[in-house]
């Protein structure tokens, strides 16, 4: 322990690690001051790790700096690994510089397609700590993963193996984290399931971990993506009401306070433990049990291992379920699967084949009018997509979902077209009269799933489980939602840019949820809620608004309350104890009253 | 021609000349016969809906129903009438007034002629908003005006949809546009079409430039329809809709894939087609036993027009081949040298010493 801490206090001014041949890695997102530039820990699954993006929406942002301290004088070779997100026969449109000591290296970077190390020059150091700083030149989303200073002319490795592989070793890095924490419920993912879980789990008196990647909870409700929550409160008014948003349109800053409320909410809970800006990045297993998850900050690099006697996967991707080795569907399955057809919507609705055509992403955005005429520069690097294509705001309708795209691997590109999709529509709308004073307000920088991976339960629910309304002993969700399926516009007319999708509703009474679509069929104690319960593509349709993913949240939260209770497994929670686990539903309700009673 | 509405059908025979709305081929000098063919009943309508099958020289052409139905908010009832026709597959396509009842808004004012026109342009818009709407959820309630009329609720009406229906008649746009696109009907029309379903239908349909009619025939296609009709599906695969593409790809029997003029011809149009038909292709091409030398050929000269999935997919067809043909070689090795292609690098990555075999 007092090893670890000794590191970081010499390394307090970012994680510089050395290697002999006198060379450091600095990770751009650790940076003392990220100026204007974010954090974006979206894609380290796919790319490797958190990165500084300069989300400047068309102006460049303020520099990023950092001071690094260098244990040898003398001439260093820079390497910065970035990418060029938007190549092709124009300038590339983030471009950035890196400066030391306010001068800035020779070579201009966010040039090369595809992540690798772009040389930014050679700089002779001659002071122990230097200041380090990233100059964006554009304000359209460069980005730097890490910089590194090297006394050999060698630039680090370009493919994904090889790169994760000699950041280990590198940075010397043990293979488990240090840092070991327990509790008696680990939650991972501060969407608005994950924290229904936790509250739920906590009113009942139990240790919670929860663990978000991000600064702030909500996931697709936060300030950062901003869609309002839909669905009914089923069981679960009092919990979800301290989470949920007002119906203001999706995109609305609004949500700034819904998440002031959700906060406030959570962090009142003395045994709910918040880690927010961590992300989980592996889950350790035995058998069939998870025994830890394992998290990094995702900022400081700093490791903490979680242990727990149960698991919330909450993560929207089935993460914790991939990791520990749980089964999982992905895709949209044949309409002869479960027998999901809606006939008058044939292959739209669900395919005779199955395929990978699930929901898309969307990234919101919105405009306002400045006092002042303001301009915006040309971004012929989005023309391709968006050709005529003029808009001034962005609706759940700006959707990405493509036959060669992956939601999960892919998304990093699923993002940074619907950039281009906005920012092309966007001048486009600037070309015309009476624009002059239009000017971006916002565009989110995170994806907002709407589907990805789904791990298996006992119970799949599909869609005959609404069309029959069918009433399961073990009913703990219920919602009276339509179905609502999307499908690509260019699918029935090719005209239609490819960012826009539209819906296919299915309008129902009520239908349940049962408990057993809550945990994982082979992993033995897992949970899941959220997005990535056990569903069909169509069954997914309806419950995947987050009062109802809120719902699965607090239900398991409640299971993993029996658990702890018994000793046992979220199956048993069914087979065993299905009957006080109900009573336990119906009690909660009235929390707040026997506080008052008391 | 505004305001003077007319019964196009009556009595199974045409008394007039034209529609007010009809996006489809008509004839006013053609003998159109009119058949009931179905009832579309449920509860809460005022009378069933008869759904007439319109046909010319024996020729089926399109639906129509003459409907006579209650308009309602939450307090009161009016009675509208209507004339809605659909396709052959049960798609709108156009409307019709009847005589002695034009359609009426605010204070029963009746529709002028752009009202008229703005109907129609909602009715043709599938996606309109107020299909995610329920009656309840179309006006904010709290700025409701008092009105005796149904669609008296001008100004109360959230702005999005305001923008979409005609104006002072909300709940008659809503009610209409509701039957036009009423799912049951769709499937009684297209299962109607179904049972007449023969070879001249088919005929027209293939030769129709419907995208619903192309779908319903190739739908219907037997592994006899795929082999004798390669023309249509080349030229459907170059100007269909990509779900009409969807389709060919997916059904199109093995047997046909194999053929080496059909294969190479489907690859010679991969860059007529849409990013997803792309990635179908290459993926169908991924199962072949067998891909023609001139199939190779032709694709690697459209390298550049692959994304980076679809790249990764067509080197992975490639791996799986013995030796490449030298113009098959020589397209891939310039496309790996090519400085301006974004995923130049990828192509020695994944092949390896196929692009430049020893010796």
């Amino acid at each position: 322990m007092r090893r670890t801490l000794l590191l970081w206090i010499a390394f307090v001014a970012g994680i510089a690690y050395q290697s002999p041949a006198q060379s450091f890695l600095v990770e751009a997102e650790s940076f003392d001051q990220p100026g204007g530039w974010v954090v974006d820990p979206q894609f380290v699954e796919q790319m490797g790790s958190p990165y500084l993006m300069a989300h400047g929406m068309g102006t460049p942002v303020n520099n990023a700096f950092t001071q690094v301290k260098f244990s040898d004088k003398g001439q260093y070779h820079v390497w910065v690994r970035t990418k060029n997100w938007a190549p092709g026969e124009w300038d590339a449109p983030g471009q950035f510089k890196i400066k030391i000591n306010g001068r800035a290296l020779d070579n201009t970077l966010g040039l090369i397609p595809g992540w690798s190390w772009e040389y930014a020059g050679e700089v002779s150091i001659t002071s122990k700590s230097i200041k380090l700083e990233l100059e964006d030149l554009t304000g359209f989303n460069g980005r730097a993963d890490a910089i590194y200073f090297s006394t050999i002319n060698e630039a680090p490795p370009r493919g994904m193996k090889e790169v994760a592989e000699w950041r280990k070793s590198i940075s010397n890095e043990a293979s488990d984290p240090e840092l070991v924490e327990e509790y008696d419920l680990v939650v991972v993912g501060g969407g608005i399931a994950g924290c229904a879980s936790a509250i739920a789990a906590a009113e009942q008196g139990l240790k919670v971990a929860l663990i978000h990647d991000r600064p702030v909870l909500g996931g697709n409700a936060s300030s950062e993506i901003r869609v309002h929550t839909l669905g009914i409160y089923g069981h679960f008014e009092r919990i979800l009401k301290m989470l949920d948003t007002e119906h203001y349109p999706n995109g609305s800053p609004e949500a700034y306070k819904d998440e002031i409320k959700r906060h406030q909410n959570v962090e009142k809970y003395k045994n709910i433990a918040l880690y927010t800006n961590w992300r989980a990045y592996d889950a350790n297993t035995e058998g069939n049990i998870i025994t830890s998850v394992d998290a990094r900050h995702t900022s400081e690099g700093k490791r903490i291992r979680f242990k727990a006697p149960r698991f919330v996967d909450s993560t929207g991707d089935g993460w914790i379920g991939y990791w520990a080795g749980a089964k999982f569907m992905y895709g949209r399955e044949a309409v002869d699967t479960y027998g999901e057809a809606y006939e008058e919507w044939g292959e739209l609705w669900s395919p005779k084949e199955a395929d990978d055509f699930v929901m898309g992403s969307s990234v919101l955005w919105r405009t306002y009018e400045d006092e002042k005429p303001v301009d915006f520069p040309e971004v012929p690097w989005s023309k391709e997509i968006v050709e005529e294509h003029a808009a001034k705001e962005g609706t759940w309708k700006w959707e990405l979902s493509r036959l060669d795209l992956h939601q999960i691997e892919d998304a990093e590109e699923i993002r940074d077209h619907m950039l281009k999709a906005i920012y092309g529509s966007f001048y486009n709308t600037k070309q015309k009269p009476g624009t002059e004073k239009l000017r971006f307000e916002w565009i989110s920088y995170l994806v907002g799933k709407r589907e990805s991976r789904r791990l298996e339960g006992d119970y799949i629910f599909t869609f005959n489980d609404v069309t029959e309304q069918r009433k399961f002993p073990d009913a703990v969700v219920m919602e009276d939602r339509e179905v609502d399926v999307h499908y690509q516009q260019n699918l029935m007319d090719e005209s239609k840019p490819d960012f826009l999708s539209e819906a296919i509703f299915y309008k129902t009474p009520m239908y349940y949820i049962p408990y057993r679509s809550l945990y994982s069929k082979n992993i033995d104690n897992l949970f899941m809620a959220g997005r990535n319960f056990s569903c069909s593509h169509i069954g997914l349709g309806g419950p995947r608004v987050m009062r109802t993913t809120g719902q699965m949240g607090a239900a398991v939260g409640l299971a993993a309350v029996i658990c702890e209770k018994y000793g046992v497994n979220p199956r048993e929670v069914y087979t065993d104890h299905l009957d006080e686990y109900l009573a336990l539903i119906e009690r909660q309700k009235y929390l707040d009253l026997m506080d008052e009673k008391k | 021609m505004l305001g003077m509405s007319f019964l196009l059908f009556e009595g199974g025979v045409r008394t007039k000349p034209s529609p007010l709305f009809f996006t489809m081929d008509y004839h006013p000098d053609a003998s159109y016969d009119a058949k009931p063919v179905a009832e579309y009943d449920e509860e809460g309508l005022m009378e069933p809906f008869q759904l007439d099958l319109i046909s010319a020289a024996g020729q089926p052409l399109f639906y129509s129903s003459s409907i006579r139905t209650t308009v309602c908010d939450d307090e009161v009832c009016e009675i509208m009438h209507v004339q809605l026709f659909w396709d052959l597959t049960g798609n709108y396509v156009g409307y019709d007034t009847i005589p002695g009842h034009a359609l009426t808004k605010f204070d029963h004012e009746p529709f002028i002629s752009e009202d008229y026109v703005k109907l129609h342009e909602l009715l043709s818009n599938e996606g309109s908003i107020l299909k995610f709407k329920t009656k309840e959820e179309l006006i904010d309630k709290q700025k409701v005006k008092a009105s005796d009329v149904v669609d008296g609720t001008t100004g109360a009406t959230a702005l999005e949809i305001r923008e979409e229906v005609v104006e002072g008649a909300l709940y008659t746009s809503y009610t209409i546009w509701h039957i036009a696109y009423k799912g049951d009907i769709k499937n009684m029309l297209t299962q109607q079409t179904g049972e007449i379903y023969n070879e001249a239908l088919k005929e027209q349909f293939l030769n129709s430039d419907r995208s619903a009619y192309q779908l319903f025939a190739i739908e219907r296609f037997a592994e006899e329809d795929f082999m004798a009709q390669r023309a249509f599906l080349l030229k459907s695969m170059k100007e269909g809709i990509p779900l009409l593409r969807k389709f060919i790809l997916n059904d199109m029997p093995r047997q046909l894939w194999q053929e080496q003029e059909m294969q190479s011809q489907l690859c010679g149009i991969f860059s007529d087609l849409d990013v997803n038909s792309k990635t179908l292709l290459l993926a169908k091409l991924k199962d072949l036993d067998q891909i023609h030398p001139k199939s190779l050929e032709v694709l690697s000269g459209e390298i550049r027009k692959m994304n980076k999935n679809q790249l990764i997919s067509f080197l992975s067809v490639l791996n799986r081949q013995g030796k490449l043909e030298d113009t098959t070689l020589s397209n891939l090795r310039a496309a790996a040298e090519d400085g301006r292609f974004q995923f130049s690098y990828l192509i020695e990555e994944q092949l390896g010493e196929k692009l430049y075999p020893p010796g």
